[in-house]
């Protein structure tokens, strides 16, 4: 196919097309489908996975292009992904550019379409541009030479504590755990963090810990900022969960407030 | 008197001296003189009583191999003194004189030759009377007569021209008795001319008048009408004969004028003229014959001379290939008087060329000047005037104008054969309705075309041309078509040549037209020659094998495009509907409409946007076109490029940049 167009394109002037040819090609040449795509992370080596599916429809002789996008979090089999809808997608003739955005995503791309290849930036509301991206149908886009995958938020943590309020004096030792869901609701598919802390005051492996779980757990993919809330004892843990799965933040008591220091490594 | 003697006297006295000496000497000679003189004078006596036998009236007839001629012969005896010398009492001798008369009709009244008897001489021993009559014209007559109371019989000679024959002549007779009105010379004499080479007879009629002249001779003056036709044609030439001899004794008689052109030379007898009748340029022209009261019976291997007036049909023969004058043809003649043309007869025509029948009004019509007609050589010639210029040289016989057609500059340009019978022809036209093809000599295409065509003919301007054209764009049953009328054109009779230009001036069409075919070459003004045509009535043109027929416009276009612009990125797949109307008001009636679509996806997907192309400008001829197209919120879009037989190639621009991309799209 591509070879053919290829060859279309170089005789386009002055040598004779054989149509049956152009109409018999082309049928993976469709719009639709769904994009893999790799988001580039700009000034570090991050990158994500992604699936953009473009939708199209003819209405009055005019195509017109929805699209769902969705983020990896992980590799491209990951649970944990955030999915995006796009009902109108417009599409620049002239130049093939789309924008995949609206008001309720928090993520958005603007790219050129052609020969089965997106190819742009794209956006979080928050940060603003994130990156580069490029999503194709056919095959699996090239991850950067040194990129590294964004990991999953889902994982098994273990890291110290340190106290820094006198009245406080927590187990030094601790691990967490996360685990993402996708929670099907009105709106779709809502990514949902469950976990638990341990806090050791044996060694680590042994059995003398008190756990508890949290009971809401928010986490910002994009600006990588957590916060997770304890059932019991009304501790708050926040900070920056990197994209390497290393965690840095403070703990919060319900009555104290910030109580210690906490770092955490994906284990 | 004794005055007048007395002064005489001394003459009377020598005269008196003379005579006495005289008649003293004579007085003795006039004794033997006496009785000489009375022996001479019983001798003429004795003469003249024999003399006196063959005085009087005679009247007989002329005779020779030929004819018998009235003459009245009157003798008589008169006393003519001697001439002996003697002046007082001559001696009387009687001799013989008289005159012939040899006359045509009542011998009175009519025509008469007076010969005198100059001598005669009667021995009454034989009864033979020997006469010599002379006439200033007939010169000298020798007559021998035999006397045999009451006739003379015998012969005639004239030395002058070496003609004689036999004379009978009866004493007085009562003339009163005899008819002879009928053998008068002058009247009006019916005649057949023999045209020998020709094979022809002609009618002719004479008026000979006759004058009795000072001389005792007849004086003719005569007319001649000579009829192409019968008797009652009016196509005639007349001719004043002044200048008419006839001798009496010969019967020959030769009849011209100073200013005929024919003269007549023949003899007469008994009422007819018979010989030939000659012209002054070529000669003798046959034989004829005149007589009174009726036309002679004509030689039954001859026939009559016809009037060259009339209308003749004909067929032209081009000499060659580059001529292409029409093959109906017509010359109309009329004859008329004109005194300042020998004979009196003018002539005047027109020549028409017929590019339809007969009956059509689809002919030049040239009249015919400086028209000259031949009476004896029936030759005909003449220039015409108007649109073209030409010569004809033609011969006329028997109803039919045979010959040549020449042009003033080049020659001869062809031959004509016409003759008086109407044809008989359907109606025919050199206009109606053509059909064949034109290429496109480039492209290797051939269109499927009809041509109508319409003439008239306008005096002074020659045949004019209205036409129009339909090309078909595809099959003979495609409704697209282009349209387009000419300008009337003009239309050259010689070589068939026709230079049509379209209303608007774009197309030019440079053909012959002969007969029911046209073909040429046909141009554009921008593009210059396109190709051949071949167009023909009432008949199928075989199309050309090695062109390819031309392809409708109308139809879905598919194909690739390639963006130009470092600014834009079209999809690749672009296809172009094109629908064609037929308006009248469009230029050469054919307007298009288009729609665009850029395939995102395949073609035959539906992941395509498309865009409606308005204002189609689209010369057929110079395959341009440009129209401006509006997709969904961008109207900025232009195509422009060349369409031409299935395929479409061009450019896309957008406002505001320019070029964007490069096209090219083929018929489906």
């Amino acid at each position: 196919m591509k070879r053919f167009i290829n060859f279309a394109l170089t005789a386009l002037l002055g040598l004779n097309f054989v149509s049956t040819n152009l109409r018999a090609e082309g049928e993976t040449d469709e719009v639709r489908g769904l994009y893999r795509a790799v988001l580039q992370h700009e000034g570090t080596n991050f990158y994500q996975f992604a699936k953009v599916t473009l939708r199209t429809i003819n209405t009055d002789g005019q195509m017109k292009i929805s699209a769902n996008m969705k983020v990896m979090f992980g590799d491209w089999d990951s649970n944990e992904y955030a999915s995006y809808d796009y009902d109108e997608v417009p599409l620049n003739i002239l130049t093939r550019q789309v924008s995949i955005k609206n008001e309720t995503s928090d993520v958005s791309m603007v790219g050129f379409l052609k020969g089965g290849v997106i190819e742009g930036e794209w956006f979080s509301n928050l940060v603003g541009k994130v990156g580069k991206f490029k999503a194709q149908k056919v095959g699996m886009p090239e991850v950067p030479s040194n990129g590294i995958l964004v990991k999953t938020l889902s994982g098994f943590y273990k890291g110290a504590l340190t106290n820094t309020n006198p009245q406080s004096n927590l187990p030094e030792r601790l691990t967490t755990s996360f685990v993402t869901t996708q929670e099907y609701s009105p709106e779709g598919p809502k990514l949902k963090i469950s976990g638990n802390v341990r806090f050791y005051l044996g060694e680590f492996d042994s059995f003398e810990y008190v756990e508890t779980s949290f009971n809401d757990v928010q986490f910002n993919f994009y600006n990588r900022y957590l916060t997770a809330k304890t059932s019991e004892y009304g501790l708050t843990f926040k900070g920056t969960m990197t994209q390497d799965g290393k965690f840095e933040g403070v703990v919060l008591s319900d009555g104290l407030g910030e109580i210690g220091k906490v770092s955490l490594v994906r284990n | 008197m004794g005055g007048a003697v007395y002064k005489l006297k001394p003459f009377y006295l020598i005269v008196a001296s003379i005579l006495f000496l005289h008649t003293g000497c004579a007085k003795k000679k006039m004794n033997e003189r006496d009785s000489k003189k009375e022996q001479v004078r019983s001798s003429a006596q004795t003469k003249k009583q024999e003399l006196m036998l063959t005085a009087g009236q005679y009247y007989g007839q002329l005779k020779n191999n030929s004819y018998n001629q009235d003459v009245l012969l009157n003798l008589e005896v008169k006393d003519i003194p001697t001439k002996n010398g003697e002046e007082i009492d001559p001696i009387l001798i009687p001799v013989i004189t008289g005159s012939m008369k040899i006359f045509f009709g009542d011998p009175e009244k009519g025509e008469y030759y007076s010969l005198a008897i100059e001598k005669a001489d009667f021995d009454a021993q034989k009864n033979k009377l020997d006469l010599v009559v002379t006439h200033e014209f007939l010169k000298e007559m020798i007559v021998s007569l035999a006397v045999s109371d009451p006739s003379l019989e015998g012969t005639w000679n004239s030395p002058t021209f070496s003609t004689s024959g036999g004379l009978s002549l009866t004493k007085n007779v009562d003339l009163k008795l005899l008819n002879f009105s009928v053998r008068e010379l002058k009247g009006e004499y019916l005649g057949i001319l023999d045209w020998d080479a020709k094979k022809l007879y002609q009618k002719a009629h004479l008026n000979l008048s006759t004058k009795q002249d000072k001389t005792s001779a007849v004086s003719f003056t005569a007319s001649v009408k000579l009829y192409s036709g019968d008797e009652n044609s009016s196509e005639t030439m007349v001719y004043d004969l002044d200048r008419i001899d006839f001798n009496p004794l010969t019967h020959t008689i030769s009849l011209d004028g100073q200013n005929s052109d024919v003269f007549f030379i023949g003899s007469y007898a008994s009422g007819k003229i018979t010989g030939n009748w000659h012209s002054k340029l070529y000669g003798n022209m046959g034989s004829m014959l005149w007589q009174k009261q009726t036309f002679p019976k004509p030689s039954e291997n001859k026939k009559l001379l016809n009037p060259i007036k009339g209308t003749y049909y004909g067929v032209f023969k081009n000499a060659d290939s580059s001529i292409h004058l029409p093959s109906r043809f017509m010359i109309n003649l009329v004859t008329y008087y004109d005194r300042e043309k020998s004979g009196g007869m003018g002539i005047a025509g027109s020549v028409r060329l017929y590019y339809g029948s007969f009956a059509s009004k689809e002919f030049i019509e040239l009249p015919l000047d400086h028209l000259e007609y031949n009476f004896f050589t029936r030759n005909l010639t003449g220039l015409t005037s108007g649109a073209a210029k030409f010569s004809i040289d033609l011969v006329t016989s028997e109803n039919t104008l045979v010959g040549v057609l020449s042009d003033t500059a080049t020659g001869v340009v062809g031959s004509i054969d016409a003759n008086l019978e109407v044809p008989t022809e359907t109606y025919s036209s050199m206009g109606g309705a053509f059909s064949g093809y034109f290429t496109w000599d480039k492209e290797q295409r051939y269109q499927i075309s009809h041509f109508e065509l319409t003439s008239s003919f306008k005096n002074q301007e020659g045949i004019k041309l209205m036409t129009s054209l339909e090309m078909k764009v595809g099959q003979e049953d495609s409704l697209e078509k282009v349209v387009f009328k000419f300008q009337e054109a003009d239309f050259n009779p010689t070589s068939g040549s026709v230079v049509l230009k379209s209303s608007d001036e774009n197309i030019t069409l440079k053909g012959t037209l002969i007969e029911n075919q046209f073909y040429g070459e046909w141009f554009t003004r921008t593009k210059g020659k396109l190709g051949r045509f071949v167009l023909k009535k009432n008949e199928t043109v075989p199309l050309p094998q090695d062109f390819n027929l031309i392809s409708p416009i109308h139809g879905t276009y598919l194909g690739l495009l390639q963006n130009t612009s470092s600014q834009t990125n079209l999809p690749e797949r672009m296809t172009l509907g094109v629908v064609t109307i037929l308006d009248l008001t469009a230029p050469y009636g054919l307007k298009l409409s288009s729609n665009i679509r850029f395939y995102l996806g395949p073609f035959d997907s539906d992941e395509y946007v498309e865009g409606k192309c308005e204002t189609i400008s689209f010369d057929f001829f110079s395959q341009n076109y440009s129209v401006k197209c509006a997709l969904p919120q961008m109207d900025g879009f232009s195509l422009s490029g060349r369409m031409f037989d299935s395929k479409i190639v061009g450019k896309v621009s957008y406002d505001g940049i320019g070029e964007v991309a490069q096209f090219e799209v083929i018929a489906q």
